[in-house]
């Protein structure tokens, strides 16, 4: 079996890149910012086993994944989860109101406009400013709505871009804690610099992860929560892991969650 | 007496035949349909006083996701094995076939295209050569399906889509004579039946006055493939369009949910609308 780990510009650093050299005796590195071929890679992947490890977890390398599968693919989830679109975080968070856990207030211009909310609405349903706007164009900044004369010059300037923009409550993105599950069960907690115990979690965070794991789906899913102003709130999800978690984590520990046996 | 609480859109063709045999459906199960538009908008209070007690909870036509999610709540039954897999919606449809080792078109989505920056002549080498496919998703009865011949034509068309934004796929083109509407609830076969293609390679144009249908019996082995394709899938509410090739094979080119299956109701007798309300009496609520 082949091992096939994509990663992007973002992710590949020193600490990983010597962390899968221990995991994996012999493996191949797509890194998906640079130029590729994605027909070659097709007529090469298709024929042999492949396991496919992707740490990007984005648009652009599910959709190369996707085209890349064939029958004798796996990865650490099962792939016909790959071929479905998760919307847990829109629709203002309704799956997680539902289970009566706090999400990231989080609303699309998409989502805008078919709700036909009046701004006010929108501003108060976003626990008012500071309020992120940011674009699906990776080229394009994010930026921050501090009062209503920015957040109505932000939305015309973001509404006349060609592109979707998502608008957030405020949050501190560096200050998050990402919980790995594995068939429904919580079996690490990292933040951006440690493994932390379960134990050490405050009871709200661990009653909330235990209400989540009796949701999911089997398989390994990461879910990252942020802090805001007022605690850690779920703010994403993905199958699979992410490379601060390779980082981060005990050789053993990963080979015995990925299960592979090469 | 139960609910069934149905959201349409009223923009979808042939939406008020599917509200009406719903209604009979419902009626002869002792089951009250409620229709929900989807451009009904302030009435949180109504939705408030329907979604109070334990109800089904359906939809009909794609852009009516969002009002479904508004009415949802403790009380509410659906076509969904989990609560998590409500959230969900199936992707990627001929990439998934190619994954499971089954036949389907030969596929390159717009968003593949695009983060790959792939030239249109290696999409066209990989498609087979011309003439290939240009789709774009989201409408049905054929609008936005293109065959296209030839390198100008395509960048034209490239062109045009991408000035309107719209999203489109490119794919393989297969001959056949006939597509077969195959019909699924709760992962097994309720119905189908056969389209005619005409003069038009597209199998699912033109009004009724025109269209040539036929009752049709689906071999085991067309049977055999739907039931690996369905068994991946999120829905329990699948119409598949199985094209029937000129050289004598078959495969599947897309998957609807929710479906419409009036025609095929209408032709074969069989109660499609009563057989996905049987589904939801069996099911139990999701939270």
């Amino acid at each position: 079996m082949q091992v096939v780990i994509f990663v992007s510009n973002d992710n590949l650093t020193d600490l990983l890149l010597s962390k899968l050299g221990l995991l994996f005796t012999n493996f191949k590195l797509v890194n998906i910012d640079e130029v590729i071929n994605i027909f070659d890679l097709e007529k090469k992947f298709s024929k042999n086993k492949t396991y496919f490890l992707d740490l990007c977890n984005c648009v652009k390398s599910k959709e190369l994944l996707a085209f890349l599968s064939s029958s004798l693919t796996s990865t650490c989830y099962d792939l016909k989860y790959l071929f479905r679109s998760y919307f847990h975080f829109k629709y203002e968070g309704k799956f997680f109101d539902l289970l009566k856990l706090n999400s990231l207030r989080k609303i699309t211009s998409h989502e805008i406009k078919i709700y036909n909310r009046s701004v006010d609405h929108t501003i108060e349903f976003l626990k008012g400013f500071p309020i992120l706007f940011k674009s699906y164009d990776k080229n394009v900044e994010s930026k921050i709505a501090l009062n209503r004369q920015s957040f109505d010059d932000l939305f015309r300037a973001f509404l006349d871009s060609d592109h979707d923009f998502v608008l957030k409550q405020n949050h501190d993105n560096q200050d998050f804690l990402e919980c790995v599950f594995k068939d429904k069960k919580l079996v690490c907690v990292y933040t951006e610099n440690y493994l932390i115990s379960d134990s050490i979690l405050n009871n709200t965070i661990r009653d909330n992860l235990n209400v989540i794991s009796t949701r999911l789906p089997m398989g390994i899913l990461t879910f990252r929560l942020v802090k805001t102003d007022e605690d850690y709130y779920f703010s994403e999800f993905n199958f699979g892991l992410k490379p601060k978690f390779i980082e981060l984590s005990e050789v053993s520990d990963i080979a015995k969650l990925i299960n592979l046996e090469l | 007496m139960m609910k069934l609480l149905l959201v349409y859109n009223p923009t979808t063709y042939g939406y008020q035949d599917r509200l009406d045999l719903y209604e009979k459906a419902a009626e002869q199960r002792g089951v009250q349909m409620v229709p929900i538009s989807f451009f009904d908008l302030n009435d949180s209070l109504k939705i408030k006083t329907l979604n109070s007690s334990p109800h089904y909870l359906s939809r009909l036509g794609y852009p009516s996701r969002h009002k479904l999610i508004e009415i949802l709540n403790e009380n509410s039954i659906s076509e969904f094995d989990s609560f998590f897999d409500f959230f969900s919606c199936d992707i990627s449809f001929d990439y998934n076939l190619k994954r499971l080792g089954i036949k389907g078109l030969k596929t390159i989505s717009k968003k593949l295209f695009k983060s790959y920056n792939l030239s249109l002549e290696s999409v066209v080498e990989y498609l087979g050569g011309f003439p290939i496919v240009i789709k774009r998703t989201g409408l049905s009865k054929g609008e936005g399906v293109f065959k296209v011949d030839s390198l100008d034509q395509l960048e034209h068309m490239v062109n045009l889509f991408d000035v309107e934004n719209y999203n489109y796929s490119f794919k393989e083109f297969y001959p056949h004579h006939s597509q077969g509407r195959y019909i699924t609830v709760d992962k097994e076969f309720v119905g189908g039946h056969l389209n005619i293609v005409g003069e038009d390679f597209r199998s699912n144009v033109g009004d009724n006055s025109v269209r040539k249908r036929q009752n049709y019996e689906f071999d085991q082995e067309v049977k055999d493939y739907v039931k690996i394709i369905d068994s991946q899938l999120v829905s329990n509410f699948s119409g598949y369009d199985i094209l029937f090739g000129n050289d004598d094979t078959f495969l599947a080119c897309e998957k609807n949910a929710p479906c419409n299956f009036v025609m095929t109701q209408k032709m074969t007798g069989i109660d499609i609308a009563g057989s996905l309300l049987d589904s939801l009496i069996s099911k139990k609520k999701m939270l």
